[in-house]
């Protein structure tokens, strides 16, 4: 059975408020044998359904003493505890302020309204957390508010949690994160979490693909940060660079319209490059993969990739922006990176990630790096990074 | 069946819902709805079209409330639930869009079969500010035919609402259901107060129905297991009991949570002491606390009429029954 969801939000997100999410936090820490003092509760925002990262990352917080929440929709509910707690709110994709905002003065005065929540939720005691995703938000539309905005989240937040060992440093172009308040856990890999159970010949099967295709796959969300419209364009080149004949799959939900008629009309052209514009469930993220030589993203910038994690966890090398390269330090040579300013560069780094692909200590070696980030584990650190800072 | 003997998907209930008495609206009519100006539907009873009809009306000054009221009928031998939605747009004088949080905007209207069409009003809040009201009915799916009869402009709220309690609660009307909801708390009946929730639910399944059916229901659930009060004499070891240990009560939570959390801090910081319990607003609580934690107490200081004060379906009766079963 095929999943549209990684969970469903009818029925993973409870119906409480969150005064009652407080007081369920606290009695089911306790059935797990957490004193009560010592319950911490964390409230998260905004949830996000079909990337699974929250689950993920909050996979042992009852273990380490915290219950997670989901702030449901409106955030200005979450102030002071109903109960005795040591409470805190973890933010995530915060230019979700932005929503529904049609000019620079409405991005403005969401902003603003949303620091004003944070500086309620200070007052009142609460600690503020924060995972940098991404430097700026793949499709920021408001830049200069985007910037203030995690300009002021930066200085508000008591916490800040990064995925890339450079993060502070790479944020420092347009913000300013106090590296004394971060603390670094790695992206988890998907271990456990896709459906893996079909081999490599059957999923190439499935796809039309023979066993000699040398196979890339673009995977994620379908939008002009992602550089799977530059690609499409360069495929030809790299192809008489590398003197090999590609089969391209690009897989993902589509973002933006005008975008996708580029790459319809790129793409149209192009027998070797399927398309699968829609959003990939649970149980056919392992097709995609499996059928695999190597995963590439060629994105312009970036900060963390769900994408190489989930390469990884398919034993499938994968070529990712220079930046992106500290985020998955001991994975050894199956994460290649490349210059984004610099083409060639692009065309040797699959040129390795080919080669990497045909070496079976590769598959071996990434899919090791994968357990030892797998969800729990890497949950596990987070929580005790966050406990120890508490 | 030849192509000549093909019966167009919703021809047969169109010609049902035309025997009686549903017209479709005439070109003209309809080029006249289209203007936003002209509600199509007051003068008979229509076949409602498959575009969407929009109708914009000014406001009455200082109105809070709107009420839109429609008949819809169904071909079909029973009813449809959702058959046709009506949502609404307020805007200022100037034409620009103003909204109220967390307001209805929208209300889907059952169809009725056609031998038992009744009136049903949807209910919308005005914004502050508003001056105009834009009113568009949609079918909601394309194959069906709905015959419709009312008005897309807002009327006056209706002054009675005092129908009976049966008679509400075989109706679908939000205001009178929520009239007797009221009468319901003043009249201290919660299992009343649940039969009109249970009926909204039904009708509506809005979530906050929902959530005030289930804080309801859990009150009056935990009122009616309190355990039998301990014996015990008011020894040497007291434990002074002046405020809830977890925190000041929360009407969003459900009693019985909040309950067996306060259970568990009391029974650890009272220990197998006897328990004097004071304070005001929180008092009653206090007091079901050391019953479920089976702590034996006295009650100090406390304003016996002010026992039922934390939460609006906790009644005085209840604390005399507790008392009294307890005393």
């Amino acid at each position: 059975m095929s999943r549209e969801r990684v969970s469903d939000p009818a029925i993973t997100d409870a119906k409480r408020s969150f005064d009652e999410a407080c007081v369920d936090a606290k009695l089911s820490l306790f059935a797990k044998g957490v004193d009560l003092e010592d319950a911490h509760l964390l409230a998260y925002y905004p949830p996000v359904h079909r990337n699974p990262f929250q689950h993920m990352l909050y996979a042992a917080a009852f273990e380490q003493g915290f219950a997670c929440f989901p702030v449901r929709a409106d955030l200005s509910e979450v102030g002071a505890p109903p109960v005795k707690a040591p409470l805190g709110v973890h933010y995530h994709w915060v230019h979700r302020v932005f929503t529904g905002a049609q000019t620079s003065r409405d991005a403005a005065r969401q902003s603003q309204a949303f620091i004003d929540l944070l500086d309620g939720q200070k007052e009142a005691g609460l600690k503020i957390a924060w995972t940098v995703h991404n430097l700026l938000s793949h499709s920021a539309k408001f830049v200069d508010e985007e910037i203030e905005l995690r300009a002021n989240l930066a200085d508000r937040a008591d916490f800040v949690h990064i995925m890339n060992p450079a993060t502070v440093e790479l944020c420092g172009r347009y913000y300013e994160l106090n590296a004394s308040k971060t603390f670094m856990v790695p992206h988890p890999s998907y271990f456990g979490v896709y459906g893996d159970y079909i081999g490599a010949e059957q999923a190439r099967f499935d796809l039309g693909l023979t066993p000699e295709d040398k196979t890339l796959l673009l995977f994620g969300a379908l939008g002009p940060h992602k550089g799977a419209r530059q690609f499409i364009s360069e495929l030809d080149d790299l192809e008489k660079t590398l003197n090999v004949r590609l089969r391209v799959l690009i897989a993902g939900q589509p973002s933006d319209a005008d975008y996708m008629e580029e790459i319809y009309a790129l793409a149209a052209g192009k027998s070797n490059v399927s398309l699968y514009e829609r959003h990939i469930d649970d149980q056919t993220v392992q097709t995609l993969f499996r059928a695999t030589d190597a995963v590439v993203c060629p994105y312009e910038t970036g900060l963390n990739s769900g994408v190489a994690a989930t390469a990884a966890t398919f034993g499938r090398p994968c070529v990712v922006p220079d930046i992106l390269v500290p985020a998955m330090a001991g994975i050894g040579s199956g994460v290649i990176g490349f210059n984004p300013s610099d083409r060639t560069s692009l065309s040797v780094a699959v040129g390795r990630a080919l080669e990497a692909a045909e070496n079976p200590d590769t598959e071996k070696a990434l899919t090791h790096w994968a357990e030892m980030h797998r969800p729990r584990a890497i949950s596990r650190a987070f929580f005790e990074a966050l406990r120890a800072r508490w | 069946m030849d192509a000549d003997q093909k019966v167009r998907p919703g021809k047969r209930s169109t010609n049902r819902l035309m025997r009686n008495g549903y017209t479709a609206l005439s070109r003209v009519t309809l080029a006249l709805a289209r203007t936003g100006l002209v509600d199509p539907f007051t003068s008979a009873k229509c076949i409602l079209p498959r575009r969407a009809i929009t109708v914009v009306s000014a406001l009455q000054p200082a109105v809070h409330t709107i009420r839109i009221q429609l008949s819809l009928a169904t071909a079909y031998v029973n009813f449809e639930r959702g058959a046709a939605t009506v949502s609404v747009r307020f805007f200022t004088l100037l034409g620009r869009s103003v909204k109220m949080p967390d307001a209805k905007t929208t209300h889907r209207f059952f169809a009725d079969a056609i031998d038992t069409v009744a009136p049903q009003n949807a209910y919308f809040e005005v914004p502050t500010g508003a001056k105009w009201v834009s009113v568009t009915i949609e079918r909601s799916g394309a194959r069906r035919r709905i015959g419709i009869f009312g008005s897309l402009r807002p009327k006056a709220l209706e002054d009675d609402l005092n129908v009976s309690f049966e008679e509400a609660l075989a109706g679908r009307d939000r205001k009178m259901l929520e009239a007797h909801l009221t009468k319901c708390r003043e009249a201290q009946d919660r299992l009343q107060a649940l039969q009109i929730l249970e009926r909204l639910i039904y009708l509506e399944k809005t979530e906050t129905d929902q959530t005030l059916h289930r804080l309801i229901s859990d009150v009056h659930e935990t009122l009616a297991q309190v355990p039998a009060r301990m014996a015990g004499d008011d020894a040497d070891t007291i434990y002074d009991y002046n405020a809830p240990l977890v925190g000041a009560y929360s009407p969003k939570v459900p009693l019985s949570k909040w309950l067996k959390l306060e259970v568990k801090s009391l029974v650890k910081e009272a220990g197998g002491r006897h328990v004097h319990v004071s304070g005001s607003d929180a008092a009653g609580l206090q007091l079901l606390a050391c019953l479920y934690a089976g702590l034996p107490f006295t009650i100090k200081d406390c304003e016996r009429h002010r026992l039922a004060s934390f939460h609006s379906w906790v009644f005085d009766s209840d604390f005399n029954e507790i008392l009294a079963f307890n005393p």
